[in-house]
């Protein structure tokens, strides 16, 4: 039965195969290109803004064009990241979804193998495609990622699709696809809703969920104004770190805890940040609008998941979708044993 | 592939209403009468039968035993099945010959009162079927 | 070990809210041909994919060689052979590596017959199953079908689409089987012809209901046509039941269904055809279903 399974799948990996091959190639040929594009760009001094002779200059602005046009070619790679989702899902459908179409299933099903059995021999040997095209992948992106980010593996705004979460993911997108085959019984409605529904669930796990199982900090923003000698001195302190995610920035209330304010209470929080910032008295004093804020027991922050975070993140994460695709993995096995094909 | 040639090659008409293992039996009788299968000879086992026309197994089976039955065949335990060696004696020709000829005499006689072909066999079978129904 | 291959109580099968199986009460014996014919939608495929496990009944019980085939075992699925009406295989498989596959899933596979089988037909190990004709695309899968060695075969529909010859060809290497290896067999079919030369046990489903269930010879014996040219409302001998009435002229023709021996001169009987009697139920069936709401069993109602 392994046998079949993997011939049933035989084309389809080794082509799988050969595309990864190529994309990690192309990922380190791109990620070398960067990181010593970035190395010269910070050793050859072009960042400092003194750019001293002409053939300095000259060098410094062929660095930047040829990183200009790099990123816009690692767009796309970045979103090529998705492929182990994209492979899992196509895995998926073929489980289940595929084998009903075609009524291969009542062939399949009345060999004298059980459902069960069935399943977990198809199930691994899925599985172990999976892992085979996902584990190298998800090791190149990551690398790749932090070339591209200079360095940082957590970034203000994007999803976390690196780490060995890549791969967690993809499994998690396996075994959902897999069951939702089972219901939907078409394959390309299979592959739809599974890639509408995986995409759905990540992001909420990066949006409403990691902001919960990793310590937040939290840094207060502000603007201090001095005025020695009729010269205005404007002092900015505070600033969240580049190689962070960002969660929350605005005005939140002084408040023992503090925490992200929710929707109801940053409307409530807009007057008074307003009052303050329209106050008659400003133009004599710039920092009585501080003074106004801090008197309201309000102050501007930005609450962010540092860069430390990553490790525990990547292990809360992985750990979140892999017990959530164990347990749709038996809920499949308990449904299929009742599935009318 | 056995190379042996069967004794005897059935065929069957799925159109003649006639039970397929009636037309096993009848066609082995009318090779007797013929003397195209003698005492001795072996029919084709069921698996050569099944292959030769397209029957089920158990009606070739039946067929034989029918013809044993009648006493043409006889099965000899694990050889097969084989035409009776009195076959020749029990054929019963002159009675034969006397229902000929008696029939001869009817066909002419219908004939002569204007029967056609297929009312003299409806009338025959509706004979035929009636005695049946008295016999059971 | 049973004694009966397929026993049903009161097996039924809804879709949404539709019946596809309506009560069907049948036992059918071991080592016999069983033809399953009814019209289209008559509940055939869904009673036989019931048998092979593959769905489960709404209510009522199926039992197939004394197991309940839903249950997934292991050790009747070897028993069971299943053609499904689509005659699902692997497309991208060569013949061989579908026998591969037999070979893996079946412990009983018999690699030598199913590589005898492909090679009467003339097909060649090394086919792709997307390259073969509809026919022998047919014959691999029921092939798949025989190479497992079991005890029962179901088979939905297996000649049908077939040239005449692939259709002998493929019923003759069923046949074999049955004589070899003394495989029972349960077929639906639509070709009378099929019934009367390799069946020996009838089936008649007729709107999600069994309408007859017999021995072939039986349902024969049990079946005359009785005639009478001259009147249509003359009494009827005792212990018959009407199946079928044609009025012509001033007389009038019934099949009935006899369970005496019928002795009455006043009739003119003859003996019906096993076609003619499976499409007097058939009609029969038609009728009760423009009437739609009978309730008695058919074999024990009366027409007017």
């Amino acid at each position: 039965m392994t046998w079949a399974a993997w011939r049933i799948l035989r084309t389809f990996f080794l082509v799988v195969v050969a595309l990864t091959i190529v994309l990690i190639i192309v990922l380190i040929v791109d990620g070398v290109d960067i990181r010593s594009l970035s190395h010269s760009l910070i050793t050859g001094r072009c960042l400092s803004g003194t750019y001293g002779s002409t053939p300095h200059l000259v060098y410094c602005h062929n660095v930047d064009t040829r990183l200009m046009r790099l990123e816009g070619f690692d767009r796309y790679l970045a979103g090529l990241s998705i492929a182990p989702v994209i492979l899992a899902i196509i895995l998926g459908t073929n489980l289940i979804a595929s084998e009903v179409e075609h009524k291969t299933v009542r062939l399949a099903w009345t060999q004298s193998l059980t459902r069960s059995k069935w399943m977990s021999t198809k199930f691994t040997l899925e599985l172990a495609m999976l892992l085979i095209i996902a584990i190298p992948l998800s090791f190149t992106y990551s690398w790749w990622f932090e070339a591209v980010a200079y360095g940082s593996r957590v970034r203000p705004t994007h999803l976390f699709f690196d780490g060995w979460l890549m791969v967690a993911i993809a499994i998690f997108a396996l075994v959902a696809t897999s069951l939702l085959g089972g219901v939907v019984r078409r394959p390309a409605w299979t592959f739809a809703s599974a890639l509408v529904i995986v995409l759905i669930f990540s992001w909420y796990v990066q949006t409403d969920i990691n902001p919960k199982i990793v310590p937040l900090h939290t840094v207060n923003i502000g603007v201090k104004v001095t005025v020695r000698k009729g010269v205005m001195h404007v002092i900015n302190f505070g600033q969240q770190p580049s190689n962070s995610w960002s969660v929350f920035s605005g005005y939140e209330p002084l408040a023992p805890g503090g925490g992200i304010p929710n929707k109801g209470q940053e409307i409530s929080l807009e007057d008074d940040v307003t009052n303050c910032q329209n106050l008659p008295s400003l133009n004599a004093n710039p920092n009585n609008q501080m003074i106004c804020l801090s008197k309201l027991n309000l102050r501007y922050v930005a609450i962010y998941v540092a860069d430390s975070e990553y490790w525990d993140l990547q292990l809360r994460d992985g750990i979140l979708y892999l017990s959530v695709a164990g347990a749709l993995l038996a809920v499949n096995f308990w449904f299929i044993r009742r599935l009318r094909v | 592939m056995e190379d042996k040639r069967p004794s005897i090659y059935f065929r069957l008409d799925s159109r003649s209403g006639v039970a397929p293992y009636r037309q096993l039996v009848d066609q082995v009788r009318h090779a007797v009468k013929l003397g195209q299968l003698r005492g001795g000879d072996q029919l084709p086992s069921v698996r050569d039968v099944v292959t030769q026309v397209t029957i089920n197994p158990n009606t070739v089976h039946r067929a034989y035993r029918e013809l044993e039955h009648l006493g043409i065949a006889e099965g000899r335990l694990g050889l097969g099945t084989f035409i009776t060696h009195d076959v020749d004696s029990l054929s019963r020709e002159s009675d034969h010959d006397v229902v000929e000829e008696s029939l001869k005499q009817w066909i002419k006689l219908a004939r002569r009162s204007g029967l056609d072909e297929d009312q003299m066999l409806t009338l025959l079978r509706q004979f035929l079927h009636h005695n049946e129904q008295v016999r059971s | 070990m049973s004694e009966w291959v397929l026993q049903a109580d009161s097996l039924s099968k809804r879709f949404g809210r539709k019946w596809a199986l309506r009560d069907c009460t049948v036992s059918i014996p071991q080592g016999k041909v069983v033809a399953l014919v009814g019209p289209n939608g008559a509940g055939k495929s869904t009673l036989l994919r019931l048998a092979a496990g593959l769905s489960q009944p709404t209510s009522g019980t199926i039992e197939v060689l004394g197991h309940d085939p839903h249950k997934s075992n292991e050790d009747l699925l070897r028993r069971i052979g299943y053609l499904d009406q689509e005659r699902p295989l692997y497309r991208g498989f060569r013949v061989r590596e579908l026998f591969r596959f037999g070979a893996d899933a079946n412990p009983g596979w018999d690699m030598q017959a199913a590589h005898l089988y492909v090679d009467q037909l003339g097909i060649s190990l090394n086919d792709r199953v997307n390259s073969l004709s509809g026919g022998q695309q047919a014959q691999v899968a029921l092939t798949m079908c025989l190479a497992k060695k079991p005890e029962l075969l179901i088979l939905d529909e297996p000649a049908a689409a077939l040239d005449p010859v692939a259709r002998e060809d493929l019923l003759r290497l069923l046949m074999r089987q049955v004589s070899d290896n003394g495989s029972s067999v349960i077929l639906s079919t639509h070709a009378l012809s099929d019934v009367e030369s390799i069946c020996d046990y009838l089936v008649i489903l007729s709107h999600s209901r069994i309408a007859l269930c017999d021995d072939v010879d039986f349902i024969v014996e049990s079946h005359r046509f009785l005639s009478d040219p001259t009147s249509s409302n003359s009494r009827l001998p005792d212990g018959t039941t009407i199946m079928d009435t044609r009025i012509s002229g001033r007389g009038v023709t019934h099949l009935v269904k006899m369970d005496l021996p019928i002795v009455d001169d006043s009739w003119q009987i003859s003996e019906p055809t096993l076609d003619e009697i499976i499409l007097a139920y058939l009609r029969q069936g038609v009728r009760n279903g423009l009437l739609d709401h009978v309730e008695t069993p058919v074999n024990t109602r009366v027409l007017p």
